[in-house]
C-alpha cells in the first residue's frame, strides 16, 4: 500500500491520543510523546503497532501525542487514522468485533 | 468555557481584550495574524492564539488559569483550521523557556539559538525535505549555495549564479517557498530552472519553509522589538539552520549573497550569516550586477512590468524570463 498524504485523529485532552500518519519507507515507525512513557511507552507503541499489522498496513511513520488514553481509546483512534488515510469510510465491523474475541 | 474566533479586525472590544491578554503575558501584540481564536469564560477573555499561514503565534493564557492545560485546546483549534487549508504542517517560534509546553503536544524542535526555538508539526516535515535534498545530490569537492526569491528572475540573479560556478563546481540554487510574492512559488521556481538548464552543475531547489523568512519571522516575542535586532536574531537562527540542517546534507562549503548596499537589515543579517557560518562555511558578498550605473534589482523589473516598459525589462532579465513573463 502506497499513501503520500498524512492524517491526524483524536485531541490532546487529558484520557486522549492524538495519532498522526506520515508516509514512511519501509516499516513502522512509531514516535510515541507521552507523560506515562516510562511507565507504558513499550505498551502503547506495541498496541498500535498490532492494529496497523491487523490492518495490513506495512510501511508508515506513526506521531503518537498520548495523554494518559486507555487501550481501548488507543485502538479506536489507531484504526480512524488508518481507515482514514486509506480513505475508507464503510468500516469493517465483522473483522473489528473479530478481535475481542 | 468557551472557544470562538475573534474577529479582530471588525470586533474593537475582542481586539482590546486580546492585546490587554498578550501585554499581560509579556508579549507584544503582532497584528500579522489570518486567524485568531480566544478562550472565554464569563465573558472574559482567558486564551488567545493565532494563525499567520501556517506559523501559530500570539499564543497567550491568562496566568490566573495556567494550569488547566489550556494550551492543548487553543492549539487543537489551530491546528483544526490549518486542516481545512492546503498547509499539512504547522511551525511555532518561541522562547526556549516556552518550547517543552509545545513539545508536549507533539510539536518536534527544528532549531534553536539562546534566544529561540523553531519547532514544526505535520508533514511534510524537516525529514522529508532533508530526504529530498538527498535525492537532488551531486557529488562534489566544493559545493556552493545561493537563496533567492527571483520575483522575478533577472540578470542579476543570473550574475550571482555565475558568480558562484567560478569558484564552485556545482551550485544549488533555493528558491524561497513563501507565497508572499508578486510571482508565485511555482512561477519563480520554473524562471529559474529554465535560466539555468542549460548548466548542469547548477540545482535549483525549494526551501518549503525551512529558510527563516524575514517577512514571516515573528518578533512580537522578542524584548527588543527594533528591527535591527529583530532581524539579527532572525539571521541567526536562519544561519543556524542552514549551517546544522541543510549544508552538511548537500556538502556546501561556500554561501552566496547578493550585496544589498541599501539596505541596513540586509546588512545585519549577512553579518550574522557570516558569524553563524565562520570556520564552517565560507562567505561571499557579491556586488550587485550595474546596468546603466543602476543595480539591477527584481523591484526595478516589476516596476517596469507593472508600467508596461517592455523596453526596460529587456535590458534585465535573461531571454528565459521574457519568455516566461510574455506566456503569462
Amino acid at each position: 500500500m502506497t499513501t503520500n498524504q498524512t492524517v491526524t485523529v483524536g485531541t490532546m485532552e487529558s484520557s486522549d491520543i492524538m495519532i498522526t500518519l506520515k508516509p514512511n519507507a519501509s516499516g513502522i515507525k512509531i514516535d510515541l510523546e507521552s507523560n506515562v512513557k516510562k511507565q507504558f511507552g513499550a505498551h502503547i507503541t506495541a498496541l498500535i503497532t498490532e492494529v496497523l499489522q491487523k490492518l495490513d498496513i506495512q510501511n508508515i511513520a506513526v506521531e503518537a501525542v498520548d495523554k494518559g488514553a486507555l487501550d481501548c481509546t488507543i485502538k479506536a483512534r489507531t484504526i480512524a487514522a488508518a481507515y482514514r488515510l486509506q480513505g475508507k469510510t464503510d468500516y469493517d465491523w465483522e473483522a473489528l468485533n473479530s478481535w475481542n474475541d | 468555557m468557551q472557544l470562538k474566533r475573534l474577529w479582530l479586525t471588525i470586533n474593537p472590544t475582542a481586539k482590546q481584550q486580546w492585546q490587554a491578554l498578550l501585554t499581560q503575558a509579556g508579549l507584544m501584540a503582532d497584528d500579522q495574524v489570518d486567524y485568531t481564536v480566544g478562550l472565554y469564560e464569563h465573558e472574559q477573555l482567558i486564551g488567545t492564539g493565532s494563525l499567520y499561514q501556517n506559523i501559530i503565534k500570539c499564543v497567550a493564557i491568562d496566568e490566573t488559569v495556567t494550569h488547566q492545560n489550556l494550551l492543548a485546546p487553543l492549539i487543537k483549534a489551530l491546528l483544526d483550521r490549518l486542516a481545512e487549508t492546503p498547509y499539512d504542517n504547522a511551525f511555532v517560534y518561541t522562547k526556549p523557556c516556552t518550547a517543552p509546553y509545545f513539545e508536549a503536544l507533539g510539536f518536534k524542535a527544528v532549531v534553536a539559538t539562546k534566544q529561540i526555538v523553531l519547532l514544526e508539526r505535520g508533514y511534510p516535515d524537516l525529514n522529508a525535505y532533508q530526504l529530498l535534498l538527498d535525492q537532488h545530490k551531486v557529488t562534489s569537492t566544493n559545493a556552493g549555495a545561493i537563496v533567492m526569491n527571483a520575483n522575478p528572475f533577472t540578470n542579476g540573479h543570473l550574475h550571482l549564479i555565475k558568480t558562484a560556478l567560478k569558484t564552485c563546481d556545482v551550485v544549488y540554487v533555493f528558491v524561497v517557498s513563501e507565497d508572499r510574492s508578486q510571482f508565485d512559488t511555482q512561477a519563480r521556481l520554473t524562471m529559474v530552472q529554465q535560466a539555468v538548464a542549460a548548466e548542469l552543475r547548477v540545482i535549483v531547489l525549494p526551501t518549503n519553509h525551512y529558510l527563516v523568512a524575514n517577512a514571516t519571522f515573528p518578533a512580537y516575542f522578542l524584548k527588543d522589538h527594533a528591527d535591527l535586532a529583530v532581524a539579527k536574531q532572525q539571521a541567526q537562527l536562519d544561519a543556524t539552520l542552514f549551517l546544522r540542517k541543510i549544508s552538511p546534507i548537500l556538502d556546501i562549503h561556500h554561501r552566496f549573497v547578493g550585496e544589498e548596499p541599501l539596505s541596513p537589515v540586509t546588512q545585519v543579517y549577512n553579518e550574522q550569516l557570516a558569524k553563524v557560518l565562520t570556520g564552517q562555511v565560507a562567505l561571499t558578498v557579491v556586488p550587485r550586477l550595474q546596468y546603466h550605473g543602476q543595480p539591477v534589482s527584481a523591484t526595478a523589473v516589476r516596476a517596469a512590468i507593472a508600467v508596461n516598459e517592455w523596453s526596460t525589462v529587456d535590458q534585465l532579465v535573461p531571454p528565459t524570463t521574457r519568455q516566461f513573463l510574455k506566456g503569462s
